[in-house]
């Protein structure tokens, strides 16, 4: 991985680097790379957390929000 | 509703969020569970004014700026979370929630904390940072003076270096044994003759170097008799597609043959 040799890499600093529209394929390319873990279940730890805040919430009623820990 | 409702349908654009600020599963999970520890503990940090999914993406970024990050021991996994890891943690968050996450550069902020002169200048910074990680020297195999021309412009804009010329099979190896490069750019039909194919897969037997053609005549390197390229433009070519595809290569750094490779060429 050591393909950028520190010259290069300079040049480029300095240069205006990836611009949006090379920015958002590289991020379209990314979010499909990603898309999977959007249709893996929820892991069973985050699923407790959220079943142990909709009890707090619901004991602290909905309305109830800044400053109130209980 | 309750938070928790109002949370649960977003969990998984969460965890996706989480997974690639941190680079591994396990890390963006501790903290999607981190964020909803600090809800449980007091409700209020969960802005209620602002829309749900950025109040959850709030959070989260909030935890893990507080939380000192670097010195994790999991390193990413893939050559492109590791081109993500270079990048500066604000820019990389910034570049993630607009791409990645499709937020406005608006939501952005409030999720940031920052006004929109700042996540604009957030984002160049990580485009900068990734071009920077990327840059390398490029071994152009073209016969066409005009478009060798076009396609050096083309390479040394985008921050890279060109590392040779080469217009024959024989003179493409001759400048990759003269100096390695970090990609190839090479056309199939050669002037004497000879193929750009062939010179590629000399090549590749002894060095692992991503490799972009382009061709007029796409049907010849689509056979399926061998690894089929990962990354093919068609003559005569758009800029663009040709700055996009170098770019998309060298982030993904990705390589002929690989899994890897067909996903990232796909779409």
């Amino acid at each position: 991985m050591n393909r950028a040799e520190p010259r290069v890499a300079e040049d480029a600093k300095s240069g205006a680097g990836l611009d949006d529209r090379l920015q958002a394929h590289i991020g379209g390319q990314l979010k499909s790379m990603y898309d999977s873990y959007l249709n893996a279940p929820i892991p069973d730890r985050l699923v407790e957390l959220l079943e142990k805040l909709d009890e707090v919430s619901r004991e602290s009623g909905p309305d109830e929000t800044r400053g109130s820990d209980k | 509703m309750s938070i928790a409702m109002t949370i649960a349908p977003h969990l998984p654009y969460l965890r996706r969020f989480a997974r690639a600020l941190t680079g591994s599963q396990t890390s963006g999970d501790a903290y999607v569970a981190a964020c909803l520890e600090a809800i449980i503990a007091d409700q209020g940090i969960f802005d209620t004014s602002l829309e749900p999914r950025v109040a959850l993406y709030k959070v989260l970024v909030g935890i893990w700026d507080a939380i000192d990050v670097n010195h994790r021991s999991d390193v990413p996994e893939t050559a492109f979370e590791r081109n993500l890891d270079a990048v500066m943690p604000r820019a990389r968050q910034a570049f993630l929630l607009t791409t990645v996450e499709e937020f406005s550069p608006q939501q952005t902020g409030l999720i940031l904390n920052v006004d929109a002169d700042e996540v604009r200048s957030l984002i160049e910074e990580a485009g900068r940072e990734i071009s920077a990680q990327v840059s390398t020297n490029v071994l152009i195999i073209e016969d066409e003076a005009m478009i060798a021309m076009d396609l050096e412009a083309l390479v040394t804009g985008l921050g890279h270096e060109v590392s040779g010329l080469a217009r024959t099979h024989r003179e493409a190896i001759a400048a990759a044994e003269k100096r390695r490069p970090g990609l190839v750019l090479a056309d199939i039909q050669l002037a004497d003759g000879s193929s750009g194919l062939d010179a590629v897969n000399e090549m590749l037997e002894e060095i692992d170097v991503p490799v972009i053609f382009i061709t007029a005549y796409p049907e010849r390197l689509l056979t399926g008799e061998r690894p089929e390229p990962a990354f093919l433009i068609t003559k005569p070519f758009q800029t663009d597609t040709v700055r996009a595809v170098i770019s998309q290569a060298l982030f993904f750094d990705t390589r002929a043959g690989t899994q890897e490779a067909v996903a990232a060429a796909r779409g």
